[in-house]
C-alpha cells in the first residue's frame, strides 16, 4: 500500500513541470498521483469496494458506499491479501514426490522444488490416471467443497468439479459443514430446508415483534461477511429494532455482540443443553395448558405421538422444567417464566447453525419448530420462527429478479459416490466400510488421489491431526491456491491460482435481496506464476482430451456474457453486457410488497392450499419416514440425547473442565484473511484468542494476554488469553479458522515411526486441532464441531508463529 | 444423471421387478396430445410412462395409468405429478375409486423406450443450473416431496423464472424414488 521510493522518483521527473502551476510541490505531486490512479470497481463477500490502482499496484481499498451500507475494516485488507508474502508464487512439488519416493508420510515437513507449469500438470494427470488404472474414478476424491472462495461466478470448486466430471467423476461432498444436520431435518419436518430460506422482513419485525429470542444466533457478528456480496444494510434495520422497542432475549454461551448491542437479557445456558430447554419448556407449556391448542391441531401432525414422550410415559422421565434445571444449570423458574413471555408476547425465535454442529444436532431446529408451534405464532407477522437472520442479511426484503449465476460442474459423473460432509478422514481411513446416511448405506471406497481447489480442509475439517494423518496416507495430494495455506502446505503438488483481483468475474447480491449484480474486475496483472482456475483445469482437462468439452470453447469473457443474459438486466430491463461491464454495477429496486413478506404466511391463511411440502402437508411434530430409518439416535421426534462431551458428564469434567466452543470469526470469513494484518486487530501475541471468564482464569491460574496450552486426547494447540466476563463460566471459545502450523513441522508421527502427531501443538491456535470428528448422529453424520471438553494449562516454552510464511522452495 | 438413467436401465433389465415400469416400457417423449376413440382428447406431459397396446403404422395405442381428480390425471393418490389434463367427453376407463387408465393413439415419435432421450436437455438443464454452488445430488436419492421442498429453498439461488423452476421439478420429481421410476435405494 505504501509508494515506493521508484514511484516518487518517477513521479517526481514526470511532474517538474507542473510544480510551476500548482504552486506547491505537495500539490503537484498528489495532482500527478490522482491522475495515474485508476478506480477499478470490483466486490467481495467482505462487500462491494473500489480497488485504486496505480502502476498496477493496489494502494487503496475503498467501499462502493452506495451498495455497503456499512463497511467492515476487513475489506480495507484484501489489498494485503493479495501482495501478500504467502501467495503460492510458483508451481511446485514435494522434494520426495517428485524424486519418485512418494514419502507421503513427510507431508507438511519437507521442501517444495519449484517446476514448470508443463511439469506440474504431467505430473497431476499421471496421479489422476495411475489412480483411475489402480481404483477406477473411485479413487479420486475431490475435496474441493464450498463455494466459499469468493462470490464470482468462476468458483474453484466449481471448476474443481466439472473437470472431474468430464473425465468420469470422482468421490465428491454430500450436504454441508454449515448445515449438515438441520439441513436433512428440516425439508421432511416443515417442508423447506429454512436455513437457506427468505426470512419475515425487517419491517414486519420492526412493527410487530414484542420479544426476539436470539437462540444462539449473533445477528451483528456473522453478517459482517456474506456468502454473496454482503451490504450490510441489515445494520440500520437492527437499529430499528432498537428503537421499536423489542425486548431481545439471548440464550447462549457467550454473551454475543448481539447481545451487547441490543442490550439482551442473557439465559447462560450450558453448552449442549438446549433442546434440554426447550423440552422443559414443552411440558410447563403443556401442563399449564398455554400452548396453542388449535395451532397443534390445525397445523402440525404426530403431536399425540411425542407427548408420551415429553410427559415420560415412554421412559420414565418426565421433561419438566426441574429436570431441565439439571441439565442446562438454567434455574426451572427461569425457564417457566421464559416460556411464559414467550407464548404471551409476539415473540420471534431466531435460530442459529452452531447449536446444529453438536452431537444429535439434529433436534434443534426441530425442537425450535416443535416450541414454536406450541406457541402457534408460526405464519403471524413478527412472530414464529427463523433459522436465517444472522445470514446474508436474513430479513432483507427481496427484489423478485434474477441477479447472475456462476459456471455449472456439469454432468459426467459416474461414481455416484458422494460423503456426507465432515466425513473427509473416515473416507480416507476407512475403505470398504459402511456409513449410515438418511436411511441409506454408502460404501467408502479406496481412495488415492485427493485435489482441493479453493479451500482448506485443514481448517473446515473437524480432529485436524486425524486428517493429517489420513492425509499421509494417500498417493497423491493436489491443491489449488493463491495461498500458503495449511492445506497446500500438506500436498504433494501445488498449482498456484490467481485471486479474483488477477482475473474478470461477475458477482450478484445479496441470497435473499437479489439486488445487485457487480462487475469484479481485473484490478492488476496476475503475481508471479499464478493462472486462472479455470486456465489451470482447462489444462488438466486438455491432458484427458476434454479441453474443449471442459471451456466449450469459450474465454472467460463469453461466459460471463452467457452468464448475464439469464439476469433480469439482461432480459427484462435491456442493459447490455458492454453497459453493465461499463457500469460496473447494476441495481434492482425492491417492491414494496417484499416488505410485507411473512414467513410462513401463507401455510397460515391456507394450510390446504398452501400445504408444506412434508407427508402430511402439515408440520411434522412426529415423521414416520424418520422413524422408520430405525435408528437408536434418532427417532420419529424430538428427543433428548446426552452429548458425548458437555459439561454434564462427571467424569469426563474430571479430566477436561472447560466446554469448548468455535463461533465464526469476527475478523475472516472461515480461514480467509487470517494472512493478513487485520488480524492485529484481535490476535494475541500472533495466536487466536480464547475467551475465559474471571472466575475461570483465576482457577487456571492464567492471566489476560499471555499464551496458553489448550489441549485434549485429540490435540493441542497455543491460544491467546483474553478474560471477559462475556462468557459463561466453565465455558472457553476460540473463532474458527486461524491457520494450522504445527509448532514442529519435523515432529508428528510417520508411517516409519516416530512421535503421534497428536502431541505436535498447534502455535496458530487452529480450533478443529481440538475439535472431533464424531458424527451428529446416523442418520445425517454431520459436523459435531462444538462438542468439544478440553482444559488449559501453561504453555511454557514457545517459538514464533510461523503459520503464513511459505515453505522452503528449492530452485525459486 | 446420464450415468443415472443409464444404470437405472441397465437395473431394469436386470431387477425388474422392482419398478413400476416393465422391460416393454415406453415414456412420453416430449408434452403431446393423445386422441381417444370418440375423437376427444388429452393432454399427456413428458416423462409419462405409457404401456403400447398396438402398433397402427406411424401410430401406436397406448395405455396410460393414474388417479383422476376432476379433469387432471396424477401419478399419485396424493397428486404430485401430473400425467394428463382430460378434454371434457374422453372416455376415461375407471378401475377402483379414482385409479384411472387412459386409452388412446398418439405419433410413435412421441414416446421413447429410451430415458435418456426423454430427460437428456433436462438433464443437462439440471446441472447447469444446479451445480454452481455445489454438487448436485442424485436425483433418485429423494422423493417427489422431499425434492419439493429442497427446490423450494434452492431455486432462488438459482435464479430461475417460473417456467424453468417447474421443468426442472417436473424432471426432479419424475425422476425421484418414488417418481415414474421407482428404484430401491
Amino acid at each position: 500500500m505504501n509508494n515506493s521510493r521508484r514511484d516518487f522518483l518517477k513521479v517526481g521527473a514526470a511532474t517538474s513541470a507542473a510544480i510551476v502551476g500548482s504552486g506547491t510541490v505537495t500539490g503537484a505531486f498528489a495532482n500527478e498521483f490522482a491522475k495515474r490512479t485508476t478506480k477499478i470497481p470490483s466486490a467481495s463477500h467482505f462487500g462491494a469496494f473500489y480497488a485504486h490502482v496505480r502502476d498496477n499496484k493496489i494502494v487503496d481499498i475503498t467501499s462502493q458506499l452506495d451498495s455497503d451500507a456499512n463497511p467492515t475494516v476487513m475489506v480495507k485488507a484484501l489489498a494485503d491479501r493479495n501482495s501478500s508474502n504467502s501467495r503460492v508464487k510458483y508451481p511446485v512439488v514435494r522434494k520426495s514426490y517428485l524424486e519418485g519416493k512418494g514419502r507421503g508420510d513427510l507431508r507438511g515437513k519437507e521442501e517444495f522444488v519449484r517446476v514448470s507449469w508443463d511439469t506440474a500438470i504431467d505430473l497431476v494427470a499421471k496421479a489422476i490416471k495411475k489412480a483411475q488404472d489402480k481404483g477406477g474414478n473411485e479413487a479420486l476424491y475431490n475435496a474441493s467443497y464450498g463455494g466459499w472462495a469468493h462470490p464470482g461466478a468462476f468458483k474453484p470448486n466449481a471448476l474443481a468439479g466439472r473437470f472431474f466430471n468430464q473425465i468420469g467423476g470422482a468421490v465428491r461432498t454430500s450436504g454441508e459443514y454449515s448445515n449438515g444436520a438441520a439441513g436433512q431435518v428440516n425439508p421432511s419436518v416443515v417442508g423447506d430446508m429454512e436455513v437457506y430460506s427468505i426470512q419475515t422482513a425487517h419491517e414486519q419485525i420492526i412493527e410487530n415483534t414484542e420479544v426476539m429470542v436470539l437462540w444462539g444466533a449473533d445477528l451483528y457478528k456473522t453478517n459482517r461477511a456474506g456468502y454473496s456480496v454482503h451490504n450490510h444494510r441489515c445494520f440500520d434495520a437492527y437499529e430499528e429494532y432498537k428503537k421499536a422497542g423489542i425486548k431481545v432475549i439471548s440464550i447462549d454461551p457467550i454473551y454475543t455482540t448481539s447481545a451487547q448491542e441490543f442490550k439482551a437479557d442473557w439465559i447462560k445456558i450450558r453448552p449442549g443443553s438446549d433442546v434440554a430447554l426447550m423440552l422443559g419448556m414443552m411440558n410447563y407449556l403443556y401442563k399449564t395448558g398455554k400452548y396453542d391448542k388449535k395451532f397443534i391441531e390445525k397445523y402440525t401432525y404426530g403431536f399425540d405421538r411425542f407427548l408420551p414422550y415429553l410427559l415420560g410415559k415412554e421412559d420414565g422421565i418426565e421433561k419438566t422444567p426441574q429436570w431441565a434445571e439439571k441439565l442446562t444449570e438454567i434455574p426451572a423458574k427461569t425457564i417457566e417464566k421464559l416460556a411464559d413471555i414467550m407464548v404471551s408476547k409476539r415473540t420471534f425465535i431466531a435460530g442459529n447453525w452452531a447449536m446444529q454442529r453438536a452431537h444429535h444436532g439434529e433436534q434443534v431446529d426441530w425442537s425450535i419448530i416443535t416450541l414454536a408451534s406450541m406457541i402457534g405464532q408460526v405464519g403471524l407477522p413478527g412472530g414464529g420462527f427463523g433459522f436465517s437472520m444472522h445470514y446474508e442479511g436474513g430479513g432483507d426484503a427481496n427484489s423478485g429478479k434474477n441477479t447472475i449465476g456462476g459456471m455449472s460442474q456439469g454432468g459426467g459423473d459416474k461414481v455416484r459416490i458422494a460423503i456426507p460432509a465432515s466425513r473427509m478422514s473416515d473416507l480416507i481411513n476407512k475403505p470398504g466400510e459402511n456409513v449410515t446416511y438418511k436411511g441409506k448405506v454408502i460404501k467408502y471406497p479406496k481412495v488415492e488421489f485427493m485435489l482441493s481447489a479453493g479451500g482448506s480442509p485443514i481448517g473446515h475439517q473437524p480432529n485436524v491431526n486425524e486428517l493429517i494423518e489420513a492425509m499421509r496416507k494417500l498417493d497423491t495430494v493436489v491443491v489449488v491456491e493463491p495461498w500458503w495455506t495449511p492445506t497446500a502446505k500438506m500436498a504433494d503438488i501445488v498449482l498456484p491460482a490467481t485471486t479474483t483481483m488477477e482475473r474478470d468475474d461477475v458477482a450478484g447480491a445479496m441470497s435473499y435481496s437479489a439486488d445487485r449484480i457487480y462487475a469484479m474486475k481485473k484490478i492488476v496483472d496476475p503475481r508471479y506464476e499464478s493462472k486462472d482456475d479455470y486456465e489451470i483445469f482447462t489444462m488438466l482437462a486438455d491432458k484427458f482430451g476434454k479441453a474443449r468439452r471442459y471451456s466449450r470453447g469459450r474465454t472467460v469473457k463469453q461466459w460471463l456474457e452467457r452468464l448475464y443474459k439469464r439476469s433480469t438486466a439482461k432480459r427484462d430491463m435491456g442493459i447490455s453486457f458492454d453497459k453493465f461491464w461499463d457500469m460496473g454495477v447494476i441495481k434492482y429496486d425492491i417492491p414494496t410488497s417484499a416488505r410485507k413478506f411473512v414467513r410462513h404466511e401463507a401455510f397460515r391463511k391456507d394450510p390446504i392450499n398452501n400445504a408444506l411440502k412434508t407427508e402430511t402437508g402439515k408440520i411434522q411434530i412426529f415423521s414416520e419416514k424418520f422413524a422408520s430409518y430405525g435408528y437408536e439416535d434418532f427417532k420419529g421426534h424430538v428427543m433428548w440425547f446426552e452429548p458425548a462431551e458437555w459439561l454434564g458428564n462427571e467424569e469426563l469434567v474430571k479430566k477436561y473442565p472447560l466446554h469448548l466452543v468455535s463461533p465464526h470469526p469476527t475478523y475472516r470469513i472461515h480461514s480467509q484473511l487470517d494472512n493478513t494484518w487485520v488480524q492485529n486487530v484481535h490476535k494475541v501475541q500472533g495466536r487466536e484468542p480464547i475467551r475465559i471468564s474471571p472466575n475461570d482464569a483465576k482457577k487456571f491460574g492464567v492471566k489476560d494476554g499471555e499464551i496458553v496450552e489448550v489441549f485434549n486426547d485429540r490435540g493441542s494447540l497455543l491460544a491467546g488469553v483474553v478474560v471477559t466476563n462475556t462468557i459463561r463460566d466453565g465455558v472457553v471459545a476460540i473463532e474458527e479458522g486461524a491457520w494450522y502450523s504445527p509448532e514442529d513441522a519435523q515432529a508428528g508421527e510417520s508411517i516409519f515411526g516416530g512421535n503421534d502427531q497428536r502431541k505436535v501443538r498447534c502455535n496458530s491456535g487452529q480450533v478443529n486441532v481440538l475439535t472431533s470428528s464424531r458424527p451428529t448422529s446416523a442418520m445425517a453424520q454431520a459436523t459435531t464441531a462444538n462438542t468439544v471438553l478440553v482444559s488449559i494449562k501453561k504453555a511454557g516454552t514457545v517459538s514464533p508463529n510461523v503459520a503464513y510464511n511459505p515453505p522452503k522452495i528449492i530452485g525459486a | 444423471m446420464k450415468t443415472i438413467i443409464r444404470n437405472t436401465i441397465i437395473l431394469l433389465a436386470l431387477l425388474g421387478s422392482l419398478f413400476q415400469v416393465n422391460a416393454s416400457q415406453n415414456f412420453i417423449y416430449q408434452d403431446s396430445v393423445l386422441k381417444g376413440d370418440n375423437g376427444k382428447t388429452a393432454k399427456i406431459f413428458v416423462g409419462v410412462p405409457v404401456t403400447i397396446k398396438k402398433e397402427m403404422g406411424k401410430n401406436v395405442k397406448v395405455s396410460i395409468k393414474g388417479y383422476m381428480f376432476g379433469d387432471e390425471v396424477y401419478s399419485s393418490k396424493t397428486k404430485e405429478l401430473l400425467v394428463a389434463k382430460v378434454q371434457k367427453g374422453f372416455n376415461v376407463n375407471k378401475t377402483e375409486k379414482n385409479e384411472v387408465e387412459l386409452i388412446g393413439t398418439l405419433s410413435k415419435e412421441l414416446t421413447s423406450s429410451d430415458l435418456l432421450d426423454v430427460w437428456g436437455e433436462h438433464e443437462e438443464f439440471y446441472f447447469e443450473m444446479c451445480t454452481q454452488c455445489h454438487a448436485g445430488p442424485e436425483v433418485n436419492h429423494h422423493t417427489m416431496m422431499e425434492w419439493e421442498a429442497v427446490f423450494g429453498t434452492m431455486r432462488g439461488f438459482a435464479k430461475l423464472d417460473e417456467e424453468e423452476a417447474s421443468y426442472l421439478l417436473r424432471y426432479l420429481k419424475a425422476n425421484a424414488s418414488d417418481g415414474f421410476i421407482k428404484v430401491k435405494h
